[in-house]
């Protein structure tokens, strides 16, 4: 049991469950939290338990994050990690249909660590989804987590 | 050349006062050291004449004095001390008037040096005589009303001087002709010659301290009036004088008889006269004419010309002026231009015309004046007030036109302003469509693609395959659409971007373009010749992507072709402008429909001999288009196609 978690902010059902089988296929057995928007993200990451999340959780390893999110957008949820000392240090993965270039401008520039364009077809999905868990999950060095 | 003499005249007659006032009071000190030290003739000036009496040397001190004070800025003090010296000069000069007519009156003349005044002349007493009694009692009071002036323009000042002026010019002539009661009175108590000189001279002083007013300016005016008085009198005066001397000293030396001698006098004088009226009839005629000449442009001109006075009635206008207004001149004429103006205009135009009243510089002025049928028309102004005539002199331009077209322009810019908006808006419109349709369109398509794959793999072995054959399509064609809406938003990019235009190395575009496509499809054998030094004007980055398109479609189209070639060349048009070709030895199309090729999603191959979205040729015509250019393509079937552009 892999104690490193997933977060994964989506709001379309169908891109959460293509994800989720892209990770399966892949191996990537780590718990992976859904948020369905960036309300919820940021109440996982810093609510006080009043939310869907328990009181206790872990902070994620890796954030999987959508930009057009409804209530919060996607990059609004990115400054809020940057601007928070418990969590400025979390990879964070901008994965969304867009390629506008604003949107990679701004992703960015507010400190994503990458930006990764849904492919359509999902073979090509998978393939994207294996590089990004054997890069962010197995080979990076995390930050070191505060006690 | 006139100028020029004018202030050479200018400076001359500012002169004449000061150094008047100076001769006289140097004459009559000059008489008092004479009858001080007995020298003779320093009071007399001619032996055996009469001397100039001590208190009329006085006089004269005083009255040069009074002269030198009004020749200065008036103040106060300096003012008041010239009325009291002028007062002095006229009090005793009359005092001693009225002594003549009067018994027992103080006679004031017999002051000074008494016992020298008893023993003249022989058998006489040096008095002041009346004439000089009346010229003192003339020049103290032209000295006291120096600086009146009529509402009219008449200055008793000017005719005290013209009387003192003939009174002493009388005495004159009479010491010149041996006449003496023309220098004597009633009586026979003459005038000394000094005394006349100096009164001669004093007359001029008052004249010349005030030559801006009354008759000296005219006199020292550079209008023909001012030329020929100038001209005429020291030439007349001075012959005149002479001939009634020559006449005088012909008859008493006996050489003709008084009638000869007057009938002799009155024939040169008519000639001389005559003479001079002619010669100054000619000069004026020649300046009337010039004069005349010039006032032809007062009819002819377009512009508004007009001549107001002080109160802003009109004294002339020009035809152009009424004919503008739709009015007759004599509707016009008299009438205050005020009542021609927009009500509007009204009181910023009477604020001008004050400052144009004391003398400010003439600036443009704008205002609208009404014509007869109601309308308003706007003019532009420039004036200018002459003091010397007392009236404004205008010249207007009908400006509404012009004012009309910058309306007009206003509008036409506001409106494309408002249309620059209305674009600017729809432009975000297409941004904001463009982004959702990037991102919204190409989730559900995800969703087929991924779910229609899962199912596959799912249902393997359940599934015939023909179902597993048209789940293959369900994923190609979702696909498919992916391609499609990216080179929709490429598309629409290109046309989004900022432009730069610089000098573009075309050779090395295509040259590495080329490299790379052979880099992909290394079995290919392609050959291709690149001219050298291809530079154009135009946006680097917009041109990579035509040029990639046309090149890669070149690539595409020559794939059937063994011995495949690729030309990239330019050459000059007609008007000097340079066209670029990209050639291929490929398939080519049918030129029956040309028209079609360039429009989006049109197709003139089967997807599956050249697979594509349709969507290259479109972008090329966009990015020429961008560049105010044209694109236009030459093909025959299974030869080649020429793709020819100018940006």
């Amino acid at each position: 049991m892999n104690s490193k978690v997933i977060l994964l902010v989506e709001d379309n059902p169908d891109d959460e469950e293509l994800t989720l089988m892209a990770l399966q296929k892949n191996n990537i057995l780590n718990e992976v939290v859904v948020a369905r928007d960036g309300v919820e993200a940021l109440d996982y990451l810093f609510g006080e338990g009043a939310g869907s999340f328990p009181q206790r959780r872990l902070l994620p390893t890796l954030i999987l994050l959508d930009l057009k999110l409804p209530k919060v957008d996607g990059l609004e949820v990115l400054k809020r990690i940057r601007s928070d000392d418990r969590t400025r240090m979390l990879p964070v993965v901008v994965l969304t249909s867009s390629r506008e270039e604003r949107d990679l401008l701004e992703s960015y520039s507010l400190g994503c660590n990458s930006y990764v364009r849904k492919p359509v077809d999902f073979a090509q999905f998978v393939e994207a989804t294996r590089q990004l868990g054997l890069y962010w999950l197995l080979l990076n060095e995390g930050p070191p987590v505060k006690p | 050349m006139v100028h020029r003499f004018h202030g050479f005249l200018s400076a001359l007659s500012a002169r004449v006062s000061p150094v008047v006032s100076v001769l006289a009071i140097g004459a009559g000190v000059a008489a008092l050291v004479g009858w001080n030290w007995h020298v003779e003739v320093l009071r007399r000036g001619l032996a055996g004449a009469v001397s100039m009496n001590p208190v009329t040397a006085l006089l004269f001190i005083l009255a040069g004095i009074c002269l030198a004070l009004h020749g200065r800025p008036f103040s106060g003090a300096r003012g008041l001390w010239a009325q009291g010296l002028a007062l002095v000069v006229m009090g005793v000069g009359g005092w001693r008037l009225l002594a003549y007519g009067v018994e027992g009156m103080g006679r004031l003349d017999q002051w000074f040096f008494a016992d020298q005044l008893a023993g003249d002349l022989p058998g006489r007493v040096n008095e002041m005589s009346p004439n000089a009694a009346l010229g003192f009692v003339l020049l103290g009071l032209g000295l006291l009303v120096m600086n009146w002036t009529t509402r009219r323009g008449f200055r008793p000042t000017e005719v005290c001087a013209l009387l003192l002026n003939l009174l002493s010019f009388l005495a004159l002539l009479g010491y010149l002709y041996e006449v003496p009661w023309l220098y004597g009175v009633v009586t026979f108590i003459p005038m000394a010659l000094p005394t006349a000189a100096v009164f001669l001279l004093l007359s001029a002083g008052l004249l010349f301290a005030r030559r801006d007013r009354g008759w000296m300016r005219l006199i020292l005016s550079s209008s023909p009036g001012g030329v020929l008085v100038r001209q005429l009198f020291p030439l007349l005066v001075p012959a005149l004088v002479l001939l009634g001397w020559l006449r005088l000293a012909g008859e008493r030396r006996g050489l003709f008889v008084a009638e000869m001698g007057t009938t002799l006098y009155t024939i040169v004088a008519i000639l001389l006269v005559g003479g001079l009226i002619w010669w100054s009839a000619r000069t004026l005629h020649h300046t009337d004419k010039a004069r005349r000449q010039a006032e032809h442009f007062f009819t002819l001109s377009m512009d508004m010309l007009c001549i107001a006075d002080r109160e802003g009635k009109l004294r002339r206008i020009n035809p152009a002026f009424a004919e503008t207004l739709g009015l007759t001149m004599e509707e016009m004429l008299g009438r205050s231009f005020l009542e021609f103006i927009h009500p509007e205009d009204r009181e910023k135009t009477e604020r001008e015309a004050e400052q144009v009243i004391l003398g400010q510089p003439t600036r443009v002025f704008e205002n609208r004046y009404c014509c007869r049928d109601g309308t308003y028309r706007w003019f532009w102004w420039q004036a200018q007030f002459y003091e010397d005539d007392g009236l404004i002199f205008a010249t207007g331009r009908d400006v509404t036109e012009q004012k009309r077209a910058q309306r007009e322009f206003r509008l036409l810019n506001e409106a494309l302003h408002e249309r620059a908006t209305q674009l600017d808006a729809s432009n975000q419109e297409l941004e904001a469509f463009s982004y959702s349709v990037s991102h919204d369109l190409r989730a559900p398509l995800r969703g087929i693609s991924g779910f229609a794959q899962a199912l596959e793999e799912r249902a393997k072995g359940m599934l015939d395959e023909t179902s597993q054959s048209y789940l293959l399509r369900v994923r190609r064609a979702a696909d498919r659409m992916g391609y499609l809406i990216d080179d929709l938003l490429k598309l629409s990019r290109l046309t989004r971007t900022e432009m730069r235009l610089e000098a573009v190395d075309l050779t090395g575009q295509a040259l590495g373009i080329l490299t790379q496509l052979k880099q992909r499809d290394a079995e290919r054998q392609v050959e291709w010749r690149v001219q050298g030094g291809m530079t154009l004007q135009a946006d680097p980055a917009l041109m990579q992507v035509l040029m990639e398109n046309l090149l890669e479609n070149a690539w595409k189209f020559t794939s059937k072709n063994p011995q495949a070639q690729i030309v990239v060349e330019m050459s000059v048009g007609e008007s000097g402008e340079k066209i670029c070709h990209v050639r291929d030895n490929g398939v080519g199309f049918d030129m029956r429909y040309a028209s079609k090729l360039f429009g989006a999603f049109q197709r003139l191959h089967s997807m599956v001999e050249f697979p594509g979205t349709g969507i290259g040729l479109a972008t090329v015509q966009r990015v020429v288009r961008r560049h105010g250019g044209r694109v236009w393509a030459d093909s025959e079937m299974n030869v080649g196609t020429t793709f020819s552009f100018v940006v």
